[in-house]
């Protein structure tokens, strides 16, 4: 009776082995942030207001400069994971050789405010995006989240998810090294 | 039901409505065309923060975000052509929707089809058996 079978479930269970094979493929831990597969674009011109002086402006030339990189980073007040990179934020702060931006995502002034007053202001500038329309034109896709602009004014990476002295050392600092000869 | 449960129930059905004051009431293009245009164009855009969702259907802060960029964006005149390439240059390939039929996805297609034919034949055999 088995030989009936047979054929038939030889051949299900090949294509299963090897669908599963390719579903379980070994793949990089997260080839979604992996550097090469982030096409680089210049960063659009932008101008928000600033969070933390009155009546003045965060602009794209705020953060342009030519002879160093610069990181925007994108908080809330409600964003948890938010919190756990924020002290190596601070750390960051005090590298001379980088300019952390920050930009605040859909946040009443009030509370994002009262968030750099009790755990510190670890931006050179913050721009106030309320309505969401600037994170677009950055490629934003939620938060916490860290841009990596060249001194030539290129967005060359977006990395989703908190900003770890890991994280930094394995996809953001290789990509400065050339302007760093 | 007694008379309190059900007052209780009532209760907290009104309180479970309280989240929404959390949605942000979208307001639709004024031009029925522009409108429809955008609609279109949400159906092509990927929400990068759900599964499988376009921004078309998803709550997401991000999908509401791009939903009003889009609306702006007809609204600058520009096409659907040039809207989809917007997106496309920030967000990578990925931000589309897209032809879910493609050389990569094939096997997707595929393969349940063939369990399928595989299963059924399977299964007319051994129906025959019992005859």
């Amino acid at each position: 009776m088995l030989k009936t079978y047979y054929l038939p479930l030889c051949i299900a269970i090949l294509l299963l082995v090897g669908l599963g094979g390719f579903l379980f493929r070994p793949v990089a831990p997260s080839s979604f942030s992996t550097p090469s597969l982030f096409k680089p674009f210049p960063l659009p011109a932008f101008t928000l207001p600033s969070l933390t002086e009155k009546n003045a402006y965060v602009t794209h030339t705020s953060i342009l400069h030519p002879d160093r990189y610069s990181l925007i980073n994108i908080f809330a007040s409600w964003c948890a994971a938010c919190r756990i990179e924020h002290p190596f934020l601070m750390e960051l702060a005090k590298d001379k050789n980088i300019a952390l931006y920050g930009i605040n995502w859909k946040d009443t002034r009030a509370n994002a405010e009262n968030l750099l007053q009790t755990a510190g202001d670890p931006y050179k500038a913050v721009g106030w995006d309320y309505e969401g329309k600037t994170v677009i034109d950055l490629g934003i896709t939620g938060a916490p989240e860290t841009l990596l602009v060249s001194p030539e004014g290129f967005i060359i990476y977006r990395y989703p998810g908190p900003l770890t002295p890991d994280v930094f050392t394995t996809f953001f600092l290789p990509l400065m090294e050339p302007h760093n000869e | 039901m007694s008379k309190y449960f059900r007052t209780l129930l009532f209760v907290m059905g009104c309180l479970i409505t309280l989240p929404l004051h959390a949605l942000t009431v979208e307001q639709p293009l004024s031009q029925a065309s522009q409108e429809e245009q955008a609609q279109h164009l949400f159906k092509d855009l990927r929400c990068m923060v759900c599964t499988g969702e376009s921004i078309h259907d998803s709550d997401a802060l991000l999908a509401q975000d791009m939903r009003r960029k889009v609306r702006d964006l007809i609204q600058e005149g520009k096409s659907s052509e040039e809207i989809r390439h917007y997106f496309v240059t920030r967000y990578g390939e990925q931000i589309l929707m897209g032809p879910p039929f493609s050389l990569s996805t094939v096997w997707l297609w595929v393969s349940p089809l063939l369990f399928i034919f595989i299963g059924s034949i399977i299964f007319v055999r051994s129906m025959k058996r019992r005859v």
